[in-house]
């Protein structure tokens, strides 16, 4: 990992692995952020420095050749034999299967979640009652924002809220691009969001309601029955 | 002539005075009405109806008589805020029941006849025989309904103050 250098310390500084992986997944999230998303970009610049993100930007974005020419031009300025791997992104991305909606990168890429791993948070819950309030096991069931709020906590996104304060914070996604892990939002008394679930392909959701407790129910069934505020992405 | 026209003239004036002078007596009745009814709309009752919602919301043995208990404090609209996700009433076989103490009720009231409630308290629930307690925070709006009193017209969870896994 780049951590020691993202830092500012020789390379190799940092021993310790825990520490390590801390501060290179901090860089990370910095560079990903940096290159608005552009995860080729985000990989090449984690490799090269985040100078290589301007350089980049300006010459129409990522592509090997760009790569290829901002290596030379360093090692030529550092009076080395090469700069950086121009390789790097190939030699990361061959371990990400992009066809698995298992491992996700969405927004500025500094939340990731397994859509699996929730899901498999969520299903030992199936069949407890809706009970308003209700944000964690110890509940005996979950409310819809409860629900949602409890299982992406375990794996680290803070969801905390109502259905309204979930909503607040996602972006939303257009109907024709939606993917399991995308959450969807009802308005079922007043005006806003006040139901939540999170959907998981073939036009269900998971969530919890009053009349099924933690279930899986249909979009469109739930589109007949209440004003629907659309699909909306974890950022 | 210029007299009787002046007369005439004057007769009209102190109608048209007089009709005036009854629609403010009229208007004047309203706002003492008004002003009445609006005395006798007392925040304790706002207070009350929020600690006893509260109190049966949350300190309950089945789910069903949880909702059949709150119905007489609520709006329709207050009603729904307790089930929002569904038609149908929560009901469950299971066994969860809940009580709370320590209700510590902090109030803005922006109009004689809304108010609202933060509410601090500390909220027990048994499931399967393990009892969880924590301390949660939940906003109450009520309105003022002619001839019924205060109303909760919305409940939202807010959060824990502790307890969060």
């Amino acid at each position: 990992m780049q951590s020691s250098e993202s830092i500012g310390l020789p390379p190799g500084t940092i021993t310790d692995p825990e520490y390590s992986i801390q501060i290179g997944v901090k860089h990370f999230a910095k560079v990903m952020k940096q290159a608005k998303g552009d995860i080729d970009l985000a990989l090449q610049s984690y490799n090269f420095g985040n100078g290589f993100i301007d350089y980049a930007l300006k010459r129409g974005g990522y592509s090997k050749e760009t790569a290829s020419e901002f290596s030379q031009l360093m090692a030529a300025k550092m009076g080395w034999s090469r700069y950086g791997d121009v390789k790097y992104v190939e030699h990361v991305l061959r371990y990400y299967n992009g066809g698995n909606d298992s491992v996700v990168v969405v927004g500025d890429g500094t939340n990731r979640f397994d859509v699996e791993e929730v899901l498999a948070i969520m299903n030992p819950f199936l069949g407890r009652p809706y009970v308003w309030g209700g944000r964690t096991p110890a509940a005996g069931g979950f409310d819809c924002s409860g629900l949602l709020e409890y299982a992406f906590a375990q794996v680290g996104i803070d969801l905390s809220g109502t259905a309204q304060s979930q909503y607040d914070k996602t972006i939303p996604v257009p109907e024709d691009q939606i993917k399991p892990r995308d959450l969807v939002f009802f308005s079922t008394y007043k005006p806003g969001a006040s139901h939540v679930g999170m959907y998981v392909g073939d036009g269900k959701f998971i969530n919890s309601n009053s009349g099924d407790g933690t279930s899986y129910s249909s979009v469109e069934q739930w589109k007949s029955l209440y004003p629907f505020l659309g699909f909306r992405r974890i950022q | 002539m210029i007299g009787f026209i002046a007369a005439a003239v004057f007769i009209v004036y102190a109608f048209s005075l007089r009709t005036q002078l009854q629609e403010v007596r009229a208007n004047q009745r309203n706002y003492e009405e008004k002003i009445a009814s609006l005395s006798s709309v007392q925040n304790t009752d706002a207070l009350e109806v929020n600690r006893k919602f509260l109190t049966n919301f949350f300190t309950y043995q089945t789910t069903a008589e949880r909702y059949k208990i709150i119905k007489p404090f609520m709006t329709d609209q207050g009603y729904k805020a307790t089930h929002p996700s569904g038609m149908e009433l929560p009901n469950s076989d299971q066994s969860v029941q809940s009580s709370m103490v320590g209700l510590k009720p902090f109030e803005y009231q922006s109009s004689k006849t809304e108010a609202e409630f933060f509410n601090e308290f500390k909220l027990s629930t048994e499931f399967n025989n393990v009892t969880n307690t924590e301390t949660v925070i939940v906003k109450t709006s009520l309105i003022y309904v002619k001839k019924q009193g205060w109303k909760i017209d919305d409940v939202e969870f807010v959060g824990q103050l502790t307890g969060r896994e």
